[in-house]
């Protein structure tokens, strides 16, 4: 058996005669390079769901009073200003942390008669159009809820006001006496007032910015991931609301409503440490367990490896036998425990290479006994006994 | 000694490797039996940080619980108990959170009236929704008295009695000039001295309740709302007599006279609404016919003017504004799972009946409680349609509808909640939330047919099992009841994929565990056999039995097993608890109990797997064995 082919004949014969062992040695190479695909695909799983609900995750802020109420809070539009960037020139970039922004005013009209203006800077921010208000919006062609976000004068109606249209707009005076011409965009059923709803920073008078009192406020942080960032920044402006400290229309509070989330995320992340802390205990302990079977498997057959080396064959190529046959059946084994393991979670580089890593360790404990053997004298392992 | 514990003792670096070999497979199989059990402590917790929830949504009439099909109001009040058999039949609820509001009276604290809140503008309707803390008597002068007949064609279909009943109500309007205020709200919102007053209150005769030119002792409930009072005189107030606000029908029988005109008459066993006297009003509280006024009324309606309202509840969460995100706490935390079940006196208040009364979380409430006549009402019948009318509204607190008196609750929470008192699912300003348990006589109440939750959306909540609120729909609509609910699961739909991905996580590791201890243990018994099947053999040639051989075997292999099991859930525990201890988690620890379990099995699967094992050596036939 001088030529390489002759080894590897040898090493395919060997498993073929030493069927038990070899599928033995095979299933349990299967096994580990499958229980590591299989950790780290579930760890890069886990990561992957992780990841995603920090970002799909909804943090409700709820702006109110200092002293914590959340609706008639009272204080001035200026807030709203700072988180929809109208407040960039002067250094206040909280729009940049926050999203869905929902913000209401409300004021007396003295014309329509006992009427009210919604100052809206999106539909759901009146809670009537939320899911149990009852009132629903209607609007005329061209138009959608997104015109809320601008300062065009125009407004939806309750029905009770559709009296008031003429040649589609509607006039309007505000309490403090000053009138505009509205052009009408729709209707709102389902509310029994005398309501008109208008974009938030719609003014009366051209070239005017007036300043509103809100009546509610909210909005969502806009990436999670950077929360302690955006807390600090909004904090910068808002304050801790506290029972008893009074209102003040210059100060808001701020209620983040983060707690049940960061709660779940810290209960996932610890569970994902916990996977990751786990899994190179797992990994060593596959490792010892797959090194441990190939050493046994081929130590015992010293007598075998004595034969050959008396027939005289080099240490060298008895080594390469051992390698070809433990070699083959890790990869026989590897193969299959890769597939199972893919089968069962996705693919993930990681998965693969800590797979690699086992195999190598069962690969490592078959060189180990080959090389113990090959350096053993042959008349030593003649005299072995079984 | 025995032969096969010599073969041991001889090889000791093998079997060494062996038993070590299956430590670590126990000790591996340990981990992951740990961690699973961990996970699914840990995401039990975090799942019940959660609650999924269905509330009941009437489209059409927001007041009213939604019904099925094309049924009538009346019908489904009376038999809403048709949708609890279908709820307790349904394989997607977890349970039911059904409340009771009643009214809670601290003592030396002041409810908030419309007027103490409200600054930015002020809606008609919301006065009404304080009615309980307006109820008053005065003494009074009548003016006048006019009778008018009213058809009342504006009446919505669902109110009548079948599809054509329109009725004709004689109603005495009556004007009175004060005299003197007995009883009624501390706060001065500038009393007015001329009232108006339209009832179909009569005498049992059916003749007007009133003369003019006499002095009455009345109780009313008042609405100091400029918006109302703004619509009649300046200078007169709209009352309203205050019994019999929550149900028109309680204290009262509505009849008809020959002409078909109804009017109603005080039932006997009713506290008087209205008294006659002559004199000095407080001679007339000192007589024995002023007797019932001033022990029972006048207590009644002080009691009433401090009157907070009490919701119960097995679950905050699955009150819909809190489950939204619309309530939520400023300072203090909601109830333990402990309160919940030992009924303690605790309790959550709003922040503006905290600042009010400048209460902070910790400090003690002393309430009495009551149940009196509550249900959800409407503004007026042409908004019946609408949501942003409905209020709960309350009897009088008369001391026959007392619960309980002098209870200690503890104030664990202060929210913030949309202040409006109006809507089907508003909370108001003057809202505390305590533990169900914590007033045992409303679970005896809740067998009532007609008791608060059957009636009223704002107190019932189905609680889903997570993620199957389609199917819950599906599941209601199939049987009629399609659209009848809102949804809401705090953002738990955002969270379930990793929480599901830590559970299959945690299910996969366990499965590779075992599957490992099971490939070891093959790969053990095969070692083992090779190893002592030609002992046994050699044993069973010179003549040992079968039986002795067995017994042998097991008696040699036994303590290794013991060791490597021993070993294993050692080995196993030790680097759990220090992996967890390295992780951030309450919920996340070692447990000894698993531990142990975990380590009997394995033992009992490894004893029978040898068991098997060496029956199966000692019994091979020696004569067809070279």
């Amino acid at each position: 058996m001088k030529k390489p082919y002759l080894s590897l004949t040898a090493s395919l014969l060997a498993v073929r005669r030493r069927k038990l062992a070899s599928l033995l040695l095979a299933l349990v190479m299967a096994v580990s390079s499958g229980v590591c695909v299989v950790l780290g695909g579930l760890l890069s799983e886990q990561e992957a769901a992780l990841a995603d609900t920090v970002k799909s995750s909804e943090i409700l802020c709820t702006v109110t009073d200092s002293g914590g109420r959340s609706d008639d809070i009272g204080v001035l539009s200026m807030y709203l200003d700072m988180v929809v960037g109208k407040r960039r020139v002067v250094g206040c970039y909280l729009d940049d942390y926050v999203k869905d922004v929902r913000c209401m005013s409300k004021e007396a009209l003295d014309k329509p008669h006992q009427a009210e203006l919604h100052r809206l800077y999106s539909l759901d921010s009146d809670p009537g159009f939320g899911e149990t208000g009852g009132a629903s919006a209607t609007f005329n062609d061209g138009f959608d809820e997104s015109v809320f976000r601008s300062n065009e004068r125009v407004c939806l109606l309750s029905r009770e006001l559709e009296y008031m249209i003429k040649d589609g707009r509607v006039e309007l005076t505000a309490s403090t006496g000053e009138s505009a011409s509205f052009e009408v965009i729709g209707f709102v059923d389902g509310v029994t007032d005398k309501v008109v709803y208008c974009p938030f920073f719609t003014e009366f008078e051209d070239g005017i910015t007036a300043v509103h009192p809100i009546f509610s406020m909210s909005f969502a942080i806009a990436d999670n991931s950077r929360l302690d960032e955006a807390k600090d920044a909004l904090f910068e402006y808002f304050a801790k609301p506290a029972i008893g400290s009074g209102s003040d229309i210059l100060t808001a509070g701020l209620i983040v409503q983060d707690d049940t989330y960061l709660d779940t995320i810290k209960e996932l992340e610890s569970n994902l440490s916990l996977l990751r802390l786990l899994l190179p205990i797992l990994l060593a302990m596959t490792a010892f367990t797959v090194f441990f079977v190939g050493y046994l498997t081929n130590r015992r057959r010293v007598r075998e490896f004595a034969v050959m080396r008396c027939m005289g064959q080099k240490r060298s190529e008895v080594f390469i036998q051992v390698f070809f046959e433990q070699g083959l059946l890790a990869m026989i084994g590897c193969a299959v425990g890769f597939a199972v393991g893919c089968a069962v979670v996705s693919v993930s580089a990681y998965g693969l290479m800590i797979g690699g890593v086992a195999a190598v360790c069962g690969l490592a404990g078959s060189v180990a006994s080959a090389v113990q053997i090959c350096r053993a004298d042959p008349l030593t392992l003649m005299k072995a006994k079984e | 000694m025995k032969a096969l514990s010599k073969l041991i003792l001889r090889r000791p670096l093998f079997f060494t490797a062996l038993t070590l070999m299956l430590a670590v497979a126990a000790a591996f199989s340990a981990v992951g039996v740990s961690a699973y059990s961990a996970t699914s402590e840990q995401l039990a917790e975090v799942n019940a940080a959660y609650t999924t929830v269905a509330i009941p949504y009437n489209k059409e009439f927001g007041a009213f619980m939604p019904q099925s099909g094309e049924g009538d109001y009346h019908r489904e009040i009376l038999e809403g108990e048709t949708l609890d058999d279908l709820l307790a039949k349904c394989p997607y609820v977890l349970g039911q959170d059904k409340r009771a509001v009643l009214a809670a009276v601290p003592e030396g604290m002041k409810s908030l009236h419309v007027m103490d809140y409200m600054t930015a503008y002020i809606w008609s309707l919301y006065a009404y929704a304080d009615n309980i803390i307006c109820q008053s008597v005065f003494a009074v002068h009548c003016d006048s008295v006019e009778i008018n007949e009213y058809t009342d064609s504006e009446i919505p279909t669902i109110f009548r009695r079948g599809p054509e009943d329109e009725w004709t109500g004689r109603f005495f309007c009556c004007n009175f000039s004060l005299i003197e205020p007995i009883s009624t709200l501390e706060r001065d919102y500038g009393i007015h001295h001329k009232f108006l007053m339209e009832t179909m209150l009569t005498e049992a005769d059916g003749s007007s309740p009133f003369e003019a030119g006499k002095d009455y002792l009345i109780c009313f409930s008042y609405h100091p709302d400029p918006f109302i009072q703004r619509n009649i005189d300046e200078d007169v107030w709209f009352i309203n007599f205050s019994n019999g606000m929550a149900n028109p029908y309680n204290g009262m029988t509505v009849l008809e006279d020959e002409d078909g005109v109804r009017y109603m008459v005080r039932n006997d066993n009713a506290p008087p609404l209205y008294a006659e006297y002559e004199g000095d009003v407080h001679d007339f509280l000192e007589s024995e016919d002023g007797k019932v006024w001033r022990d029972e009324i006048i207590p009644a309606c002080e009691a009433s003017q401090h009157a907070a309202k009490l919701m119960l509840t097995d679950n905050i969460n699955s009150v819909y504004q809190f489950n939204t995100g619309a309530a939520t706490l400023v300072d203090g935390r909601l109830f333990t799972k402990d309160e919940y079940d030992s009924g303690a006196k605790v309790c959550l208040i709003s922040q503006l009946y905290a600042d009010f009364n400048d209460l902070r979380v910790g400090d003690k409430l002393n309430m009495d409680i009551y149940a009196p006549d509550t249900k959800n009402n409407l503004g007026n019948h042409n908004s019946i349609r609408f949501y942003a009318d409905t209020y709960i509204e309350m009897n009088t607190l008369y001391s026959d509808c007392m619960l309980e008196s002098e209870q200690e609750y503890e104030i664990v929470g202060i929210y913030t909640a949309p202040s409006t008192p109006l809507g089907s699912y508003a909370l108001g300003p003057n809202m505390f939330f305590a533990p169900k348990s914590s007033v045992p006589e409303v679970r005896s109440l809740d067998e009532a047919k007609d008791w608060q939750y059957r009636k009223m959306p704002i107190l019932n909540s189905v609680i889903l099992k997570y993620g199957t609120t389609e199917q819950f729909e599906q599941y209601m609509s199939d049987n009629g009841w399609g659209e009848c609910f809102v949804y809401s699961d705090q953002g738990y739909s955002e969270v379930g994929e990793a929480l599901q991905a830590a559970m299959t996580s945690a299910e996969r590791l366990l499965i590779v565990s075992l599957a490992v201890f099971v490939i070891v243990l093959c790969v053990y018994i095969f070692l083992i056999a090779n190893r002592i099947k030609p002992s046994v053999r050699t044993m069973r040639i010179v003549g040992v039995s079968r039986a002795k051989c067995f017994g042998q075997s097991m008696l040699a292999m036994l303590p290794l097993l013991l060791i490597a099991v021993a070993v294993g859930a050692v080995l196993g525990g030790l680097l759990f608890d220090m992996v967890s201890g390295a992780v951030v988690s309450d919920l996340i620890h070692f447990s000894p109990a698993v531990a142990v379990f975990c380590a009997a099995a394995q033992f009992a699967l490894l004893a029978l797997c040898e068991v098997v094992c060496f029956a199966v050596l000692s019994r091979k036939n020696l004569m067809n064995r070279k």
